[in-house]
């Protein structure tokens, strides 16, 4: 369905931003965590819907007037979770490659040890607002050339590995038919993540039988072992996730089987294969129901391991690929470098991780919460006193400019576009774009060639150059949107640091935002407090986690969940993502 | 309105239509792997297949030092010279100083002039605009919603259209200091405009395009390489059969996955067959030492040293890949200069003389004439800026010109395409307007080289520049010669990409063949 709302509309060649402002509010700096002084707030009007939808998905016909504003319900208890309420099955594709950034997990689970191959693997476009899209991985010749020399190298890496040898055979020195047997039927199970089928054991048995021919090693078995394992990992019931139903449909569409499901929650929550707990749960038919899934799911994000697929979501959500190809003046910024870059990369994971995993929390805590992570490289930006190599954690006071993920050096720095200013455009389209789903249209082509007449007195500060810049009747409409927020946030240079002062003259931080109404903000902080109450803020929140836990666009079965979704989302992000596995759509095929 | 460029018949021999039709875009309802086969079979007794090879290289064009110097072009006077000359279609002189495009016309350096294997159009406009722009290079398309709409030109006839099938590697994708598939540095996109990811790593090319092949006189190398072959072959029947199994089970839509997947497969077994079936293939180029070229190859990340040396290996590969038919489509995206973030460099380690940031020192300063907002011109630009960027595009050419030099030693070039371009025309405008356009290549590929072209004013007066989309718009977009392309490699398609109606897309490029 929709992501985002086109504000802007096309007039006679021009484009226009609408402001769905209607009063004006104001926000002052208040405390870290203290509560914002803005009214409620509308969620903005729908307008057109983007189009991202993808050729080969089938997409239901969009509703473009259905209502996505939602009003603040009372929480649900976090322990008791929601059921996501869906009129029917979203559509889906049911041949889903498995994500490349998972596959190391996946063949270090199947073949227990410690595989890193995935290096060399192209990487996928993120084709779905940042995110990958189920519908659209395929295997390409050089993924296949690639995957064949990661099943040599991993098949070499188990013969290489006794104790791998010995776990993934079983045989424990009686290399016979039976051992043979046993480890084919295991093995392809495992990888198939579901029983292997007669068929599947006579052929893989049979190929077996021809590793010694061709490989001629001298060790019969192994020979065998080694052509299995190299075949298996690339077939493409292994490569792709395939899901197919069980053979009765039900009212709702068509249940997944008690394996399928295992898949995807494990994929989804965990990136890999599932571990014996699911397999021993789907095997036995007991995870069908939806207490059954949740029971799981809950188990499951509280495991660590679920940390990697909530920091890769957190890392596309906010476009942190952005900040390693970010190039910054040296003569300006000469503290910028790639070891600079990684260590505020560090820092957002270990924010991310404290903030969503540890405490609980959801979007408003990410946004406020009072503190981040400083080490001797980050304290050039941060002047936090840190003289460590490793990143400890900082607390900001209440007269701190900083407060939660954005005023941190990844993304003061990944989204400052020029490589000696800031740029309070890129600033303030992505906060409108990625934190409030409120999409602006590309600038006219001949953007850049256009200027307005020269200004009486020449801009010094950044701020000066874009007010000007932008001040055209043309580029107001979208600029008088995207601005105030960019604005807000001159109190930080193109890499972060802290700045009263800029060219020799104040920085000035104040303006008023039209995202729902206006409100007059001071700075960074009052208007990240602003929008963190938002309920747009947390919708926009769950339609991301929904994408990307989904691997496809929001359909119009998913609208009227999102509201509950970003409700569920004051328990935190953890609790969302439970309540994501509770729909029809998640057990279930469309028929 | 716009001026339709109207498409114009192609020399093509029966047997190579009755071949394209077998496998063209017609036929998508049957399975693909399918149409490969056919389309092996069918290419076997094709003559000197076409290749094609596409440069693109970032930051645009100075005009000045590039553009034809015509009787009726701008009198702008560069380095005491004017530009407005004596230039026409087929007479054109490249030797003045600074001339971007002398690489073409050094036999000193390069074994001989390729102006007569040059086309050069002036004023071609790209579907796409601002910093993303490559995308739309070889898609015709715009950027909508982060990708364009289609599949680009490279992947279209290796991929799509079956000409691929017959060699090792269908295609290869290739870029310098970053392989993100991202629209702003990626020019290849498959099925539905995803973007490919590019190989950057030297090591990582060769395995690709040249892993499975041992010399004739390394007889341990063989014996090897057969096992290998042997275990493979086993491991790849044993997936096929698992592929059509499942295949039969799925949707249409889903089956295409698994003719995808097998259409792989297919690609390596051919990679078990013997390499070396090209004109002058005789063995095949050494893989680079291990540490001849460092881990660090990304930009921003410490790559930017290894920039230089990586396209001069990437060329020199495609050169061999070309002469050995390990591959008949290749894309490459250059990137900037080296530039020493680590030393705080001040200047290009190449010895240009340029400033080390050249993307905001060089590109974003150029300052050509101009235009207001109503499309007149207006300003004369700043003289001093043209020059630096004009050193940059001769540095590109350089290795284009280096490319042709080493496909034609190789005797590949009669029957190889090259396309170089960039992804804007005048970059500090970011305007993919006027982006240079340079095509080449030998006997067998039919257009016409050794001419320059140009393209009429964007827009009919009064207006002296619009962009499309404008009603009045009547430029030349690149889609008509991606058309073309496709009709010189037999494909016959009569529009190519996406444009606001049917006439921005349609029609093969005039007066090339």
């Amino acid at each position: 369905m929709k992501f985002g709302h086109a504000l802007c509309v096309a007039c006679a060649g021009v484009w226009a931003c609408s402001s769905p402002a209607t009063e004006s509010g104001v926000v002052d700096d208040g405390p870290a965590q203290g509560g914002p002084v803005a009214g409620p707030a509308a969620a903005p009007s729908a307008g057109t819907p983007a189009d991202g939808r993808t050729p080969d998905e089938a997409v239901p016909a969009m509703d473009t007037a259905s209502p996505t504003g939602t009003t603040p319900t009372s929480p649900t208890s976090p322990t008791a979770g929601v059921a996501l309420d869906e009129d029917g099955v979203a559509p889906g594709s049911r041949v889903r490659r498995v994500q490349l950034e998972d596959f190391d997990r996946i063949v270090s689970d199947l073949l227990m040890l410690e595989a890193s191959v995935s290096d060399a693997f192209p990487e996928d476009a993120p084709t779905l607002h940042g995110y990958l899209e189920n519908a659209k991985l395929r295997v390409s010749d050089r993924l296949s050339t690639e995957l064949t020399l990661a099943a040599e190298s991993l098949a070499q890496a188990v013969r290489n590995n006794p104790g791998a040898y010995d776990a993934l055979t079983g045989c424990f020195g009686n290399f016979d038919a039976a051992c043979r047997d046993r480890f084919v039927d295991d093995f392809v199970s495992r990888a198939y993540r579901r029983p292997a089928t007669e068929t599947e054991r006579s052929a893989y048995t049979a190929l077996f039988d021809r590793g010694q021919e061709v490989v001629q090693s001298g060790d019969a078995f192994a020979d065998g072992v080694q052509v299995v394992i190299e075949a298996v990992l690339q077939s493409p019931k292994f490569i792709y996730r395939i899901e197919q139903g069980s053979a009765t449909p039900a009212a709702a569409g068509i249940p997944l089987t008690d394996h399928e499901i295992a898949s995807r929650l494990s994929f989804m929550l965990w990136g890999t294969m599932p571990d014996e707990e699911l397999r021993a749960v789907a095997d036995a038919g007991m995870l069908s129901s939806a207490d059954q899934i949740a029971e799981q799911a809950r188990r499951m994000v509280e495991s660590p391991r679920v940390g990697d697929k909530v920091l890769d979501f957190h890392e596309r959500w906010l476009q942190m690929n952005a900040l390693a190809g970010v190039s910054k003046d040296q003569d300006l910024f000469a503290p910028f470098s790639p070891e600079l870059v990684d260590a505020m990369q560090e820092e957002l994971r270990l924010f991310v991780n404290e903030v969503t995993l540890n405490q609980g929390g959801g979007i408003q805590e990410l946004l406020t919460a009072p503190f981040g992570y400083s080490n001797s490289l980050l304290d050039s930006v941060y002047q936090s006193g840190g003289n460590s190599a490793d990143l400890s954690r900082v607390e900001y006071g209440a007269d701190s400019p900083r407060l939660g993920l954005l005023t941190q050096a990844a993304f003061l720095s990944g989204h400052s576009s020029s490589s000696a200013t800031t740029s309070p455009i890129l600033r303030g389209i992505f906060i409108l774009d990625r934190l409030l789903c409120l999409q602006v249209p590309p600038p006219p082509a001949n953007a850049a060639a256009t200027e307005p007449p020269p200004p009486d007195v020449p801009p010094v500060t950044t701020r000066d150059m874009f007010a000007w810049k932008t001040s055209m009747a043309e580029c107001k409409g979208c600029h008088d949107l995207i601005n105030p927020i960019g604005f807000a946030f001159e109190g930080f240079d193109a890499i972060g640091r802290h700045r009263t002062m800029e060219n020799g003259a104040p920085v000035d931080t104040t303006g008023t935002v039209r995202v729902s109404e206006a409100v007059d903000v001071a700075d960074a902080k009052a208007l990240i407090n602003y929008i963190a109450t938002l309920d747009s803020t947390r919708e926009c929140y769950a339609r991301h986690l929904l994408e990307y836990s989904y691997g496809r666009a929001s359909v119009e079965v998913d609208e009227k969940n999102l509201a509950m979704l970003s409700n569920e989302l004051s328990h935190g992000t953890k609790a969302a993502l439970v309540a994501l596995t509770s729909g029809v759509s998640f057990s279930h095929l469309p028929e | 309105m716009k001026a339709p460029i109207v498409g114009s018949p192609l020399r093509r021999s029966a047997s190579r239509r009755s071949f394209l039709r077998a496998v063209g875009i017609g036929a998508t309802t049957l399975p693909f792997y399918r149409l490969l086969e056919d389309a092996f079979a069918q290419s076997a007794g094709e003559a000197l297949p076409l290749k094609l090879m596409v440069v693109s290289h970032p930051h645009g064009v100075a005009y000045e030092y590039h553009s034809m110097r015509a009787p009726d072009s701008a009198d702008v006077t560069v380095e005491g010279l004017s530009t407005r000359g004596t230039d026409t279609e087929t007479e054109w002189d490249v030797s003045y100083p600074n001339c971007s495009l002398q690489p073409f016309d050094d036999p000193a350096t390069y074994g001989q002039s390729f102006r007569d294997r040059l086309l050069l159009i002036e004023g071609m406009d790209l579907a796409g605009d601002g910093h993303d722009a490559t995308c739309s290079i070889l898609t015709g398309s715009p950027l909508v919603n982060g990708q364009p709409a289609n599949s680009s030109l490279d992947q279209f006839l290796a991929v799509e259209s079956g000409l691929g099938a017959a060699t090792t590697k269908s295609n290869v994708v290739l870029g310098v200091g970053d392989p993100n598939p991202h629209a702003g540095i990626t020019v290849s996109y498959s099925t539905g405009g995803v973007g490919v990811s590019k190989i950057i790593s030297p090591y990582e090319a060769f395995d690709y395009l040249f892993s499975g092949f041992a010399p004739a006189d390394d007889a341990d190398g063989q014996a090897e390489l057969m096992r290998r072959n042997a275990v493979g072959q086993s491991v790849i029947d044993a997936v096929r059969e698992d592929c059509n199994r499942l295949r039969e089970r799925l949707s249409p839509v889903e089956q295409q996955k698994m003719d995808q997947h097998l259409a792989a497969i297919r690609d390596l077994e051919k990679s078990f067959g013997s390499v070396g079936s090209g004109p002058s293939c005789s063995e095949p180029p050494p893989r680079p030492a291990a540490g001849e070229f460092p881990e660090a190859l990304m930009r921003y990340n410490g790559g930017e040293p290894t920039f230089d040396a990586v396209t001069d290996f990437f060329i020199e590969l495609m050169a061999q890949a070309f002469a050995c038919d390990v591959t008949r489509f290749g894309t490459l995206v250059m990137n900037d200069l080296p530039w020493d973030v680590a030393s705080n460099a001040q200047t290009d380690s190449l010895g240009l003389g340029l400033p080390s940031d050249f993307h905001n020192l060089v590109a974003h300063q150029y300052a050509s004439r101009s235009y207001d907002w109503e499309g007149k011109m207006s300003g004369t630009g700043e003289p001093s800026t043209w020059l630096p960027l004009a050193k940059y595009n001769k540095y590109c050419y350089q290795k284009v010109a280096r490319l042709l030099q080493r496909l034609d030693e190789m005797g590949a070039l009669d029957s190889t395409l090259v396309y170089a371009t960039s992804e804007l025309g005048n970059p500090a405008l970011h305007t993919a307007h006027g982006v240079p356009t340079l095509l080449a290549g030998g006997a067998n590929v039919p257009f016409r080289f050794g001419r320059r072209l140009r393209i009429g004013p964007d827009c009919l007066p009064p207006n002296d520049s619009c962009k499309p989309r404008d009603p009045e718009y009547a430029g030349g977009m690149n889609n008509h010669l991606l058309v073309s392309i496709a009709q010189a490699f037999g494909v016959e398609i009569d529009s190519f990409g996406q444009g606001p109606d049917s006439s921005y897309t349609t029609g093969a490029f005039p007066d090339l063949v």
